[in-house]
């Protein structure tokens, strides 16, 4: 009996996407959501600014 | 058979490792996006709490990671996609994804490919990631490839058309015996054009010709003749506006910001996909050769012939032909609806695609001929231009106008000739400069009464009636003809001076009997020379050329025509225009007086600063920021959409590591399970394979895993 290990054969598979885009497309998003986070803080701000708290 | 290329960073420049080399760099260039992005994050000193943060810190090691790698081992491109110049129908790619894997395994054994990876068996690590486009048509093989190679950087090619060759245009109209009014022919010789019917413009092209360089396998043949097979319609494109089609400009922003902290946007112009300057027409007209075969009548002769009715008269219109492919989509009106332009994201130049009604199969545009231009002119009835021109050079010539004026000679503010200055002195140098061999052409004296030479029998000639001459004025009246179609405006003004009362009244002899009333009336006497003449004799045609030649109004009657001909045309009448400004050259202190008083003004202003102005860098800052961030989310936005543009289905068979060798690979593409490409013999499929072998291969497993 081997001792090599017998890999289990390889599966093709059906991807709408590639997994890089995927993963930019998460990056991406939560770069977004990040922004618009301080972009809402930096609205605020300005407001305060030019009409008072 | 396609073949492997190879990788190896240490072998620097050698052209056939290109194509993967910038597979590579395409798929790094992602995961240096990712890293940009969290540089920018930071920038903004935002909480970024999210746990994409340690996915970026571990993609960052992975790049690190597969430059050592590749320092170590080399990375195998596979690419069997099609060329659809060269194999149109493509035939070589059916049989389904059976057929590709026969095709990519054959190729490991392809002992004429000196790049196919050779791992060996039990001594090297190895693996392979097949990706698959599988599609039941060829327009769906075309589309999926498309997208696939876009996302590693590259682009299929496509049927290119060139610019058509030998584009003419004329205007077209009823031939003076054809009846029934739908006989619509180009005119071909601007003396016909002032005696037909004007209808419309005929436009004419033929198939570009091959321009390349023949080469031994005949490839070139091969490619040119499938583009010529490939069903190609026709793309008149045409505007009426002055100056001709505009080309399309958008607003983009640039790198420069205002005092606010905002980019300045500028017009850029917009570029087709060939990367020329699109310019937009009025009217674009579809010639589609399956169903307009009546336009093609002169097709057996390579020569391509539409005729355009629905022109107006007096009004210049710009065409250009391009040849095509692909459901473009045309209102009913003869306009297009551009879609926006897109960045291209490799030059960074926006470019406009054409509208296609089916998105799996877009429009191919062939390259353009030159701008072709043409006027239809609002020609007068009852008034033959080009014979009246015609015979005004030929009396012209025969009275010396060509001749240089006397030193001497004298004229009145009326141009009469004064102080002994003799009648045929005016109109002299009139024609100087385009009397050409004319200059040779002296006025003669006919002694009364004319006699016949004793030898040859004949009478002699009058200049009007010498070869020399008739053909000169010919070519003139051409030259003048043409002018006056870009001029046609000028056509009303000249018969109204020609058949209008004649201005001085001429000598009541000769041919001129009954033919003084106007300047028509004189030049076509003037020329009415009898068949037979000069053997035959005619006391009339010397009588007439004597009057005229001695007859100071007639010779100003005709200056006046030449100077009115020569006022439009063949080079025009001094002084020329000249541009000024108002400021600089008419009240020249006035300019350094207004800079003064904005300086003033400026330094008024100034005087007005107070310490507000601390507290409004402050808000300004925030305001800066808030449009920074702006832009960004903007652009984040652009990046999604361009990631969206990759979405598409493809079939992925990734063997991470082998220590089998070839023998291994085989087994592995046999054994292979899941999901498999479903088209089956009578699909379509291509794709690429990206493969490497080395010692160490887990930096590949790792990023091909991440990657694909």
């Amino acid at each position: 009996m081997s001792d090599e290990k017998q890999d289990p054969p390889p599966e093709w598979k059906y991807k709408e996407e590639f997994g890089i885009v995927t993963q930019l497309k998460a990056a991406v998003k939560a770069t977004a959501v990040a922004s618009e986070q301080e972009l809402s803080n930096l609205r605020r701000k300005l407001e305060r600014l030019t009409y008072g708290s | 058979m396609s073949d492997w290329k190879a990788l190896e960073i240490k072998i620097p420049g050698k052209d056939e490792l290109e194509s993967v080399r910038s597979v590579l760099e395409t798929l790094v260039t992602f995961l240096e996006i990712i890293k940009a992005l969290l540089n920018t994050i930071s920038l903004f000193l935002i909480d970024f709490g999210n746990p994409i943060r340690p996915l970026v810190v571990a993609l960052l090691a992975i790049i690190q990671q597969l430059f050592e790698s590749l320092k170590r081992t080399g990375l195998y491109g596979y690419f069997d996609i099609p060329d659809p110049t060269r194999d149109p129908n493509f035939d070589l790619y059916k049989g389904g994804y059976q057929a590709f894997t026969e095709r990519f395994k054959a190729s490991l054994f392809d002992s004429k490919d000196p790049y196919r990876p050779q791992p060996i068996a039990g001594s090297m690590q190895s693996g392979f990631v097949l990706i698959v486009a599988d599609a039941t048509s060829v327009f769906g093989l075309l589309r999926l490839m498309k997208i696939l190679l876009r996302f590693f950087g590259k682009e299929i090619t496509a049927a290119k058309y060139v610019a058509p060759a030998n584009a003419r245009i004329f205007p077209a109209g009823t031939k003076p015996g054809a009846t029934g009014g739908t006989n619509i022919d180009p005119i071909l010789q601007v003396a016909s054009v002032f005696g037909v019917t004007l209808k419309g413009f005929a436009l004419e092209w033929t198939l570009a010709t091959n321009q390349y360089p023949p080469d031994p396998g005949f490839n070139d043949l091969v490619a040119s003749v499938s583009s010529e097979l490939v069903p190609q319609s026709w793309l008149i494109e045409r505007t009426s506006r002055s100056g001709g089609p505009l080309p399309m400009t958008a607003s983009a922003e640039t790198n420069f910001e205002d005092k606010t902290g905002k980019p300045i946007s500028r017009e850029v112009v917009v570029r087709d996909e060939q990367g020329d300057v699109f310019r937009k027409f009025e009217r674009y007209i579809v010639i589609d050769p399956s169903s307009s075969t009546s336009i093609f009548s002169l097709l057996q002769l390579g020569k391509f012939r539409y005729i355009d009715s629905e022109v107006d008269k007096d009004t210049t219109y710009y065409y250009r032909i391009r040849a095509f492919s692909g459901p473009l989509v045309v209102n009913s009106d003869g306009t297009i609806d551009f879609p926006a332009p897109e960045v291209d994201a490799t030059t960074q130049e926006l470019i406009q695609r054409w509208p296609t009604s089916d998105p799996n199969n877009p429009v191919v545009m062939g390259r353009p001929s030159p701008i072709l231009t043409c006027r239809l002119p609002n020609i007068p009835a009852d008034f033959n231009v080009i014979t009246v021109l015609e015979d005004t050079f030929r009396m012209a010539f025969s009275l010396g106008f060509q001749l240089p004026l006397e030193a001497d000679a004298q004229f009145d503010s009326n141009g009469l000739p004064i102080n002994g200055t003799p009648a045929s002195q005016v109109g002299r140098g009139s024609l100087t400069n385009i009397g050409g061999a004319m200059s040779r052409i002296l006025p003669l004296s006919f002694p009364v009464p004319v006699e016949a030479d004793p030898t040859t029998k004949d009478f002699p000639d009058v200049p009007q009636n010498y070869l020399s001459v008739k053909l000169q004025s010919a070519q003139l009246a051409q030259t003048v003809g043409s002018s006056l179609l870009e001029n046609s405006a000028m056509l009303s003004p000249m018969r109204d001076l020609y058949q209008g009362a004649i201005p001085r009244q001429i000598p009541n002899e000769g041919n001129f009997k009954g033919n003084n009333t106007s300047i028509q009336a004189m030049v076509l006497a003037f020329n009415d020379i009898p068949s037979g003449f000069p053997t035959t004799y005619d006391p009339d045609v010397y009588t007439t050329y004597t009057a005229a030649y001695s007859d100071v109004n007639t010779r100003l009657n005709l200056l006046a025509a030449v100077n009115f001909i020569k006022s439009f045309t063949l080079g025009g009448t001094p002084v020329d225009w000249v541009s000024i400004s108002l400021l600089r050259d008419i009240i020249p202190w006035s300019g350094q007086f207004i800079y003064d008083l904005l300086n003033r003004i400026d330094a008024l202003a100034d005087a007005f600063k107070s310490a507000v102005d601390e507290i409004k860098s402050y808000i300004d800052a925030v305001v800066r920021k808030i449009d920074v961030l702006e832009r960004f989310i903007k652009y984040l936005i652009e990046i999604l959409n361009f990631l969206d543009s990759f979405s598409a289905g493809f079939y992925f068979l990734n063997v991470p590591s082998t220590s089998g060798g070839i023998p291994g690979w085989i087994k592995a593409i046999d054994s292979a399970g899941g999901t498999k490409p479903p088209s089956g013999p009578g699909g379509y499929s291509a794709g690429v394979g990206l493969a490497y072998a080395g010692t160490n291969v887990d930096a590949f497993v790792t990023a091909f895993g991440l990657i694909f």
